[in-house]
């Protein structure tokens, strides 16, 4: 997906340091301050999870009420990605099932 | 932070530090309370950040200011009022005596025994169930808000949107705000459930609006890639043979949303149902106050509104709990919520309103153990109080009102015509107006009146106006042309001497035209203003022009 760079009402995108995350061993780079989900949607990367069934999953209400966007972030199973800030170095894993703890 | 002092000094602990949150925090605060706000989040202000369209309303609900000015500014007086803000906190749970666990920063749980609570939770967005509504892709339209206007990423390309209540209705023009195609909204009943005026918007920008449709199957293999949709009967069955097919890469639900009333619940607070509110909410009085003494609900919490009517009530909650910590008078109280209520009541009028004022008054008026049940609900959709409709002649071009209507206009003078013949509160368009030729009556949910020889066509009413449904029309210009001028918030503007396409209300192009004037000040809060002349015979015919699109 896209950035949005220019916008009618805010105004153009605000500069922000960029920091690099991991996510399935795939180097990303991520805007300082935001979610992690919103990293990955920029990247195309869409499928979070998978479920015990394998039905993938994705971002859904998008401000931390479902668990559609959990993933093991630093070995860490079950963080909502889309209220879970990135940070220089975090290592993000496509959760299967209830995921494990690698910690 | 050394958490553990502050929270044994507070008095007043208010649990969600959105636009109810904050404003029960303000009055509390402003009234010698030591009060600590909880809020889950990084930042406060809830959901305020990411409405960026102008709100509706009259000046003490700063009508015409936008979602994320109005949360700002609710931040400075938290703060002046002496407010401390934990940010990343979550209650993890109330105890019988009012003590409460909080997890700051995921790490550190403080229990502290504040003397009054204040439960301003919010809501959360209901789902809908279709085969495929789990895929990526599917979300609901908050998401699609704040991905967009907070995190500035695009949810999609092709969207289409489910439900066309104002949530989707406003989600979808501000999609389209930030350069994605909303390609159709589907509405099950037979017409839009929220204000026509955001409904033009979406309309004129050339989305359609299927009403009578619903959402029969999102289909793809790891996303979603195509939406179907078919028409409904009235008791919202299938009709089978009407399916239609969108290629679509994300579809956002916008069906509603419920009280988020669990931390009240598991304080004990009385719960009751209202099918105003969106479903079960704690009981309350006209304090806010729940059947707990000393726990006060407000916002969304205490029945599914909007922004301005959580922030009264969390000011009423938070006088009740000042009142209730000994800081004020039963009398000083009653004389502070006495002004606020009958703000709200205005709020509550007209025939969006009059069902949830009424709806309120229910709740309030039964006690505890009272059962209340859907079937006694006395009000309709339809009840109406103080429409006082504008004249036709000067409502020419409403959503409703068919093709066919002369031009309107005084010759060579510009005027204001008004698309606004809905009975919402708001009220901006007046104070806007430096010559007083804009009245209404008898309320904030009145229609607007012009006396169109007072009118001097200075375009100020525009921009303020949160639905804009004001345009400025003038008749002749020249030989054989007439101008429109009229709100445009999107990416690119188009430029002085550009030659654009014409639409009318639907979106359909009616006839070429020239951009004679581009307008951008400070005053009109990005919302610019763009004049085209086009030939006077499609004079009445055009509301607005093509949008120009970035290619994706």
């Amino acid at each position: 997906m896209k950035r949005i760079i220019h916008h009618p009402i805010l105004g153009e995108m605000e500069e922000k340091k960029l920091v690099t995350i991991f996510v399935d061993g795939k180097r990303i780079q991520a805007r300082e301050g935001e979610p992690i989900a919103a990293a990955l949607l920029s990247a195309g990367i869409d499928v979070f999870r998978h479920t015990k069934k394998g039905s993938p999953r994705s971002i859904f209400c998008g401000i931390g009420q479902c668990t559609d966007c959990s993933m093991i972030v630093d070995g860490v199973p079950n963080v909502r990605t889309c209220v879970t800030l990135v940070a220089d170095g975090m290592i993000v894993e496509t959760q299967e099932g209830v995921g494990v703890a690698n910690l | 932070m050394p958490i553990s002092k502050i929270v044994e000094d507070a008095d007043l602990l208010v649990v969600g530090g959105g636009p109810a949150g904050l404003g029960a925090a303000i009055e509390a605060g402003r009234r010698g309370a030591r009060v600590l706000v909880a809020d889950e989040h990084d930042r406060p202000g809830g959901q305020l950040f990411k409405q960026i369209h102008k709100f509706f309303g009259s000046h003490a609900h700063y009508a015409g200011s936008r979602g994320f000015e109005i949360g700002n500014r609710l931040i400075i007086d938290a703060r002046d009022a002496g407010v401390t803000v934990l940010l990343s906190t979550k209650v993890l749970g109330i105890f019988p005596d009012h003590r409460v666990s909080l997890l700051t920063d995921g790490q550190k749980v403080v229990t502290i025994k504040p003397r009054a609570l204040v439960l301003a939770t919010g809501g959360g967005e209901r789902g809908a169930s279709f085969p495929g509504w789990t895929l990526p892709g599917v979300i609901t339209a908050g998401a699609a808000q704040t991905f967009c206007n907070i995190h500035r990423v695009l949810p999609g390309k092709r969207v289409v949107m489910m439900g066309s209540g104002n949530v989707g209705l406003i989600v979808a023009y501000q999609l389209l705000q930030a350069g994605t195609d909303v390609i159709a909204l589907v509405e099950a009943k037979e017409e839009i459930g929220g204000y026509q005026v955001h409904g033009a918007k979406i309309l004129r920008a050339g989305v359609p609006i299927y009403t009578g449709h619903t959402v029969k199957e999102a289909r793809g293999n790891t996303h979603v890639e195509e939406v179907v949709i078919a028409a409904v009967d009235t008791a919202c069955n299938e009709i089978p043979g009407t399916e239609k097919s969108f290629q679509a890469d994300t579809l956002c639900l916008a069906v509603g949303l419920t009280s988020d009333q669990r931390l009240a619940t598991m304080a004990g607070c009385r719960l009751c149902f209202s099918p105003e509110f969106g479903g079960t909410i704690p009981w309350h009085d006209k304090d806010l106050e729940t059947s707990i003494p000393g726990i006060f609900v407000a916002g969304d919490c205490a029945g599914i509104e909007e922004a301005n009517t959580a922030l009264d009530e969390g000011r009423i909650a938070g006088i009740g709990a000042a009142c209730a910590l000994g800081r004020i008078s039963e009398a000083e109280r009653e004389a502070a919520t006495a002004e606020i209520w009958d703000r709200l009541n205005d709020l509550r009028s007209g025939s969006f309103g009059i069902r949830r004022r009424m709806g309120k008054e229910r709740i309030m008026r039964s006690g505890y153990g009272q059962e209340i049940s859907c079937s006694d609900c006395g009000a309709s959709g339809t009840v109406t109080d103080n429409t006082d409709k504008v004249p036709a002649e000067s409502c020419p071009d409403s959503f409703l009102i068919g093709d066919d209507h002369p031009p309107v206009g005084k010759g060579k003078k510009p005027v204001a015509v008004f698309y606004c013949d809905q009975d919402i509160p708001c009220n901006p368009c007046i104070s806007a107006c430096p010559v007083g030729a804009i009245t209404m009556t008898p309320s904030l949910t009145g229609t607007p009146r012009l006396d169109s020889d007072l009118c001097t066509g200075c375009g100020r009413c525009l921009s303020v106006c949160p639905g804009q449904a004001i345009v400025l029309f003038l008749e002749e210009y020249g030989q054989s042309l007439s101008t429109l001028t009229f709100v445009y918030e999107y990416l690119p503007l188009p430029q002085k001497g550009e030659r654009v396409r014409a639409v009318d209300r639907f979106g359909s192009v009616v006839c070429n035209a020239e951009v004679i004037r581009v307008s951008q000040t400070q005053q009109q809060n990005r919302s610019p203003l763009v004049t085209i002349a086009y030939d006077r015979s499609y004079a009445g015919r055009v509301r607005f022009i093509e949008r120009k699109r970035e290619e994706m």
